[in-house]
């Protein structure tokens, strides 16, 4: 069991075969019994959701980095920010069946685990030395969106609310134009 | 949408509004229990995966993308996209 990564770009590693734009979407929307598996690519690789794993894929980004700009990565990263779908969404699917609420479970606290474990890890040691500006940004909703699963497509003015309170706490909206402005530095 | 098609967040909002209303509608009804269980066996989605695949190919489209465009770019892009798939394991059942 591993995650798979397709790129948009060249890279060192050794490549998934090419596929096109749609099958990249599908299958990367494989989630736990809501599509068909799919194959896609040349060979006809299969694709089944497997459960919980990668569902935070920033450290995985960071490799990338390494990858592509080497031992200088480390210094050359001045922005990087990661969002989340909404924190612990324990009854997403309100099914009731057991086995896939305890999935939705470990699949939010993998991904929180992963999102603090980063940030502690790793953040503090991006960015150019000896500036001390902060680099890691992770902004997610952390209330309002528990019972919202990936399907309740007509809870979004549920959605829309929740974040946009989220958006307009203190911290959030210091973090946001802190964040505007590392990435507004490096297009200059 | 935003890196490999260059859409705007506006643009974006818009096309997940429509792509979630057309592909999240549940393929079996509640009440046929033999068929979603039917479903849960065969590992075969609760939502129609064609919906999602016509969905996705209509924005690539509308991005002004053949509909059968590659991941990759054809020249080096200014923005990188990876995509990460769930964890895959091998299946049988299906093939």
């Amino acid at each position: 069991m591993h995650t798979t990564l397709l790129r948009s770009y060249e890279s060192q590693k050794v490549q998934e075969d090419d596929c096109t734009i749609w099958e990249a979407g599908r299958a990367t929307s494989a989630a736990s019994s809501f599509f068909d598996p799919i194959k896609i690519g040349q060979f006809q690789k299969s694709f089944v959701d497997g459960g919980t794993g990668c569902n935070n894929p920033v450290e995985r980004v960071y490799e990338e980095a390494l990858d592509i700009w080497g031992p200088d990565a480390r210094q050359r990263i001045q922005c990087m920010v990661s969002i989340g779908t909404g924190q612990s969404m324990e009854r997403a699917f309100g099914t009731g069946v057991k086995e896939i609420a305890s999935t939705i479970i470990s699949i939010a606290t993998e991904t929180e685990q992963t999102a603090i474990r980063f940030a502690t890890l790793v953040a503090p040691i991006l960015g150019p030395s000896p500036s001390n500006n902060k680099v890691y940004y992770r902004f997610n909703v952390v209330k309002g969106l528990e019972e919202v699963g990936l399907e309740k497509y007509k809870d979004k003015a549920r959605i829309a609310a929740a974040t946009k309170v989220y958006l307009n706490h203190p911290d959030v909206l210091s973090n946001i134009s802190a964040c505007a402005q590392a990435m507004g530095s490096q297009c200059t | 949408m935003l890196g490999r098609l260059k859409m705007d967040t506006e643009d974006c909002i818009t096309a997940y509004l429509q792509i979630s209303r057309d592909v999240f509608q549940p393929k079996k009804k509640r009440f046929d229990i033999l068929g979603r269980a039917s479903d849960a066996l065969k590992v075969r989605g609760r939502f129609d995966s064609e919906a999602l695949k016509k969905g996705i190919q209509k924005i690539v489209v509308q991005a002004g993308e053949d509909v059968d465009s590659k991941l990759k770019a054809e020249d080096e892009p200014r923005c990188r996209v990876l995509v990460p798939l769930p964890p895959f394991r091998r299946f049988s059942l299906t093939s």
